[in-house]
């Protein structure tokens, strides 16, 4: 209970400060994260595309998958969909829907690196996404997505 | 009880804290605080205006949607519908009807891995695409193509094993269904007295700017008066391009008499966007029936999705035999989810 609360008032401060950043950054690569003690190991593009399209709740280890996404219309957040669900987020909206049908929502939204950050560290089985220049020791890339893939 | 209230806004366009009990859904509904519990809903109006009898305007069906997540493998998954509430029409004033409560959907889903599923209970035959998305609020169109509600029982109950992978890039969904018995014993049905077995295997790929998907299904059914498991057989293709829904399914069923012709079908529909959220909608369907003999029909009409959440459509039907299921004339709807 006391880890949640601070959490939220981590996340409420942290969701004050500036967005994430509206382009991939200099690089232009986009990483594949987890908090440093989170039980996910590895993971493929593939499995990306299962988690983040809900279509696998759970990690091997029995643990519930989290995937974390930036707001629509972010620039990294519709790339990564672009790259690793096949479709853009506005493409995405009857998939949704129908999934809606089944109980099952798309994945929660946090409104910055920052925030990403602290919750990813706070919850074992969340996996989120971040331009690299957001990324930093608090955090473990599993993968990275190059600019140039489709 | 608390329970947070859902945005009505699109599917994507909420923030939401995870780190709160409190927590937003994103795509609409309400989860409740401190419990696993999530739940949402529909409702849909549909007018006719017929070629030959009355217009009428109906309060179609309302829905309620339960999901009950108690443990990570664990979920529960309920759909209850209120249908024949009430109707106008024209001549004869509002009516109330019988307003029958109607157990849609009543399962449980056990993860026994990250990409198999144990379902028991009671759910939509996964045969084909249509009949899984059947809600208004996510079809192009007022009424369903009939070769999707007469060719195979429309839900099972038994045990369902469900495959879903990305493997290559490939999405694949795979389901075996059965032993089966049709319906809950909760109401009588149409469906009553039928035995099911089946499956379907889908595979989904983007291929430049388009996404496909194909799927064929397969199965059985055996009629407590008709001795012997009668094969049904089904492909179905989806192709979303250049702003194009294009949808497509065929499906057979062999009959349960001998010489009788055996049920088959088809349709093909079309939806593009005209202008942001206003669609052009366009159907050719065919279909063979046990006792009803051919049909040939076309649907000309829009849908306007004002928000993610809201659909108005309007269709014109031309067919060759007019039906109660397939009328001929000008149908329109409302439908949202919430």
């Amino acid at each position: 209970m006391s880890r949640l609360l601070a959490v939220g008032c981590l996340l409420a401060i942290l969701a004050a400060q500036a967005p994430a950043r509206g382009d991939t950054g200099a690089s232009g690569r986009i990483a594949l994260v987890v908090g440093r003690h989170s039980i996910v190991d590895a993971v493929s593009q593939d499995t990306l595309r299962d988690v983040y399209l809900r279509r696998q709740l759970l990690w091997p280890a029995g643990i519930r998958a989290i995937p974390v996404n930036l707001p629509a219309g972010n620039p990294i957040r519709e790339r990564f969909s672009r790259i690793v669900l096949g479709r853009s987020t506005r493409e995405l909206v009857s998939y949704w829907n129908a999934r809606y049908f089944e109980g099952i929502m798309p994945p929660a939204v946090l409104p910055s690196a920052a925030a990403i950050r602290a919750y990813i560290n706070a919850e074992p089985g969340a996996i989120a996404y971040l331009a690299s220049e957001d990324v930093d020791e608090t955090c473990r890339t599993l993968l990275w997505l190059d600019a140039g893939q489709p | 009880m608390l329970i947070a209230s859902a945005r009505p806004a699109g599917a994507t366009d909420a923030v939401e804290d995870p780190g709160s009990r409190l927590m937003q859904v994103e795509n609409g509904g309400y989860s409740v605080p401190k419990l696993p519990i999530w739940l949402g809903g529909d409702l849909t109006v549909q007018g006719t205006v017929p070629q030959s009898g009355h217009a009428k305007l109906e309060l179609d069906d309302i829905n309620l949607l339960v999901r009950y997540e108690p443990l990570p493998r664990l979920s529960f998954f309920s759909e209850t519908r209120l249908e024949n509430t009430v109707t106008i029409t024209d001549g004869k004033g509002p009516e109330l009807d019988s307003s029958d409560i109607f157990i849609e959907r009543l399962y449980l889903d056990w993860l026994a891995t990250p990409h198999l599923t144990i379902r028991l209970g009671k759910f939509l035959t996964p045969f084909g695409v249509w009949n899984q998305i059947r809600r208004a609020p996510l079809t192009w169109t007022v009424e369903r193509p009939l070769v999707t509600e007469n060719t195979f029982p429309e839900h099972t109950t038994g045990i369902g094993l469900i495959y879903q992978a990305t493997l290559h890039g490939w999405s694949i969904d795979g389901t075996l269904y059965g032993p089966a018995q049709d319906a809950l014993p909760l109401r009588s049905s149409t469906e009553s007295g039928v035995t099911l077995v089946g499956s379907r295997i889908a595979a989904a790929h983007q291929i430049g700017d388009a996404y496909l998907t194909v799927g064929v299904s397969g199965g059985g059914a055996e009629r407590r008066q008709h001795a012997g498991l009668q094969p049904m057989a089904g492909a179905d293709i989806n192709l979303s391009w250049a702003g194009n829904d294009l949808l497509g399914e065929f499906a057979y069923a062999r009959s349960p008499e001998p010489f009788v012709d055996d049920d088959w079908g088809l349709y093909l529909q079309d939806s593009y966007p005209l202008f942001d959220s206003f669609y052009a909608v366009a159907r050719y369907e065919h279909f063979r029936g046990f006792d009803t003999g051919s049909v040939d029909a076309g649907l000309l009409g829009f849908a306007w999705r004002l928000d993610p959440h809201f659909i108005i459509k309007a269709n014109y039907q031309l067919t060759t035999k007019s039906s109660e299921d397939l009328p001929r004339g000008f149908l329109c709807s409302f439908a949202l989810f919430f």
